[in-house]
């Protein structure tokens, strides 16, 4: 039986690469897959953000729904300077 | 009430002799007499408004003259250090506070970098300048004794030819060996968007302080030496030492401040599409002026006095540094090797300002703008504001060619240099540029121009962020005391999603409840309420905005870490509770001086645009400020202020501000 693949495309931030290169791939359904996969959930004071396909994403971001060939950038959170 | 009565009316209410270890003289400085008159400041006033921009308030509420024009020698330029600048790490700033000429508001503007650090080094708290100067003066204090020095060899240097030369003459060197502020050329003409320069880059930027300090025939203050006894009454180093560890351990300052500084900021209001381009015509604008791009420019970061964290970028174009970075290869071929060719800087506002928002595109085109500001102590916020408006006036109309002389399309880099230097000199139709907000009012444009004026109480806007979307943003540019202006109350955590989806995190952080959606108006008043106070505090001890807990982030050094050392070095003791009150009282010192000048709940408002046109890109396309949902949240906000309906404290709050401001 065939399953369904949803392959997305992540830039990382430089705080986030840990030798991995800035642009890694992974099978993700939502944003909340990405950052348990990152292991970003419970770690409050690192401050990144999602973008997806270039929208920044500013609340419910777990649960937003990625499909095949999205592209997902992390970015650091900061509005003021 | 002339300003020397009010002063000898003041007297008596002032202390005359130190209050708590470390507390530094108020030195009033008659510029005209050349005379000096010293005082402390009463404990009673301390504990309500601490010191810095808190006490500035109180001087100025006791010595303006609301019936004179702002730019009066008898309407006081004052100088705060804060209770803890200098001796906590990253407490390094100090207030320079006044009547504006420019918005005809409260003027009250930061700067960090050595000044106000050197003011305290001497046994300076405040500095309380008045009097017109019968010439050019330089106002030189070594250790707390002041000279009034002919300035002559002085006038008509800027910033860079300027602070070499007083190096030279002095025989110092910044930083190490005393502490200046300046003015350019731009302020001897009473330029109304130029600053006082407190460093290469660091300036008291907003309001006209440099006009200001130009009408007194003031062309600088230097103070040399540290000669003050600054014994703590506890020890505090320890406590230093946990506030350092803080302050580094924070992501937002390693990953973001010591690396690239406050340009990390572009990339989340372009991708937001909440970037403001062309005078807010438009909210994104190119990636090329993300952070990242400015990389081979950068040589290094450096910081103000005593601060671990070093969040300025520098700047070098012509790629021959001993640094190693950036290469011939990448050197642009329109590089021109003057003076210009690297500084300090940028910040975030003035890549905004001098980016998307005159329609540049090119990463060294706005660098060289940003050191030519700097060399001309030109505030790039309402330098920007004020060529992005003149540039919408031409787009629309409203002014031609022929009234201006110069092409204004967006983006015309050469004219936007050109200028600058125009400005400075209030040449040609830099003399328009020069009146900043009050272009209209000095009859230089048409009423009809204030429609596109991106302007609250008179201040343009000081942060290139359009805040259609965040309503916080929004709520706190149109409430903030100065006028238009993101650092006195921004809830920047606002933009942090993992923020939003914690709410009992959020409550907790603000004090109640705040809607997760950034769009809502729910519960804003309350995190703008929070922020407003925590920021009036690190103001009046010395803190700065990027290092102070809820701008950036969560886990900067707040109210505790204040308490704690406001205590081991004053011998002060406050409770959160009543530290928090301290920023309360400072917004409500603020209101009532901004209500003697006219101010009402009417001017608690935001430009036009933002109520009437949508955002038209990105994530929030279609979004705009409800006027309804704003006048809802604007008296929400009145009511957790303690102030009434009409925007000024509540009559009993009023006695008991007055309590302490006259009694």
């Amino acid at each position: 039986m065939q399953t369904t693949q949803t392959r997305i495309t992540v830039r990382l931030p430089e705080p986030l690469r840990e030798g991995r290169g800035d642009v890694i791939t992974m099978n993700a359904a939502s944003l909340g897959d990405i950052i348990a996969k990152l292991d970003l959930a419970d770690d409050r004071d690192e401050l990144f953000n999602f973008a997806v396909n270039g929208d920044l994403v500013l609340h419910g971001e777990k649960d937003v729904a990625l499909k095949d060939g999205d592209e997902v950038e992390i970015v650091v959170a900061f509005a003021g300077g | 009430m002339s300003i020397r009565a009010r002063i000898d009316a003041l007297f008596p209410r002032l202390a005359s002799e130190q209050q708590f270890p470390t507390q530094g003289q108020t030195i009033f400085v008659d510029l005209e007499r050349q005379e000096i008159r010293r005082a402390w400041i009463p404990h009673r006033v301390v504990t309500a408004l601490l010191g810095g921009r808190g006490v500035n308030m109180f001087l100025l509420h006791n010595l303006l003259d609301e019936t004179l024009e702002p730019i009066d020698p008898e309407v006081p330029l004052i100088f705060g250090t804060g209770i803890l600048t200098s001796m906590v790490p990253s407490a390094s700033r100090g207030n320079v506070t006044s009547w504006s000429p420019e918005s005809r508001v409260l003027m009250d503007s930061n700067a960090g970098d050595y000044f106000p650090s050197f003011m305290k080094l001497n046994g300076i708290d405040h500095l309380v300048l008045y009097g017109k100067a019968p010439k050019w003066t330089l106002l030189h204090f070594e250790g707390d004794q002041p000279k009034f020095v002919d300035a002559s060899p002085f006038v008509g240097l800027d910033n860079i030819d300027l602070r070499a030369k007083i190096a030279n003459d002095f025989n110092g060197v910044e930083g190490k060996d005393y502490g200046l502020a300046a003015i350019t050329t731009a302020g001897e003409n009473l330029v109304l968007c130029s600053g006082i320069m407190a460093g290469p880059k660091a300036i008291y930027a907003r309001g006209g302080p440099g006009a200001k300090m130009g009408a007194l025939n003031l062309k600088a203050v230097l103070i040399q030496g540290r000669s003050a006894d600054l014994s703590t009454a506890r020890p505090h180093k320890l406590r230093n030492r946990d506030v350092a560890v803080k302050l580094l351990n924070t992501s937002v300052v390693k990953n973001a401040l010591k690396k690239r500084g406050t340009p990390f900021l572009y990339k989340p209001s372009r991708m937001l599409g909440a970037m403001g381009t062309k005078n807010n015509q438009e909210t994104t604008w190119t990636d090329k002026l993300d952070a990242e791009n400015i990389d081979p420019y950068r040589p290094g970061m450096e910081g103000c006095f005593a601060c671990p964290v070093n969040c300025r970028p520098l700047n070098d174009m012509s790629m021959l540094g001993e640094s190693g970075v950036g290469s011939r290869e990448s050197e642009s071929p329109t590089t021109i090797h003057d003076k210009y060719v690297k500084g300090d800087g940028p910040e975030y506002v003035t890549l905004g300002k001098f980016g998307p928002n005159v329609g540049i595109t090119e990463v060294t085109q706005v660098l060289r703008l940003n050191n030519i500001c700097n060399d001309l102590g030109l505030d790039t916020a309402s330098t920007g504001s004020a060529i992005s408006w003149a540039m919408e006036l031409y787009q629309r109309g409203i002014i031609t060619r022929e009234q201006t002389q110069i092409d204004l399309e967006w983006g015309n880099y050469e004219t936007i240099e050109q200028l600058l230097f125009m400005t400075a000199k209030r040449e040609g139709f830099g003399d328009v540029i020069a009146d900043s907000s009050q272009a209209v009012a000095m009859g230089k444009y048409p009423a009809e121009s204030l429609a596109y004026l991106m302007a609250v109480k008179g201040l343009t806007q000081s942060d290139p962020h359009d805040a259609r979307i965040l309503k916080a943003f929004a709520l706190g540019l149109a409430v903030a005391t100065r006028g238009m202006d993101h650092l006195r109350n921004r809830v920047t955590l606002e933009i942090n999603a993992k923020i939003n989806d914690s709410p009992d995190f959020k409550a907790e952080l603000y004090g109640g409840p705040v809607s997760a959606e950034p769009n809502s108006y729910e519960g804003k008043e309350t995190a703008v309420r929070r922020c407003e106070n925590i920021y009036a505090v690190g103001d009046s001890v010395g803190m700065c905005r990027f290092t102070t807990k809820l701008f950036n982030s969560p886990s900067l050094p707040g109210y505790e870490e204040f308490a704690d050392q406001v205590a081991n070095v004053t011998g002060i003791e406050l409770t959160n509770e009543a530290i928090d009150h301290i920023g309360l009282n400072v917004m409500g010192v603020e209101r009532l001086i901004n209500a003697k000048l006219g101010i009402t709940r009417a001017d608690d408002t935001l430009p036009k645009r933002w109520f009437e046109e949508a955002i038209g890109v990105g994530p929030y396309k279609g979004e705009k400020i409800d006027r309804g949902e704003f006048d809802k949240m604007l008296s929400r906000f009145y009511a957790i202020s303690n102030l009434t309906e009409e925007g000024v404290p509540t009559p009993e709050w009023r006695e008991e501000l007055e309590g302490v401001l006259t009694a």
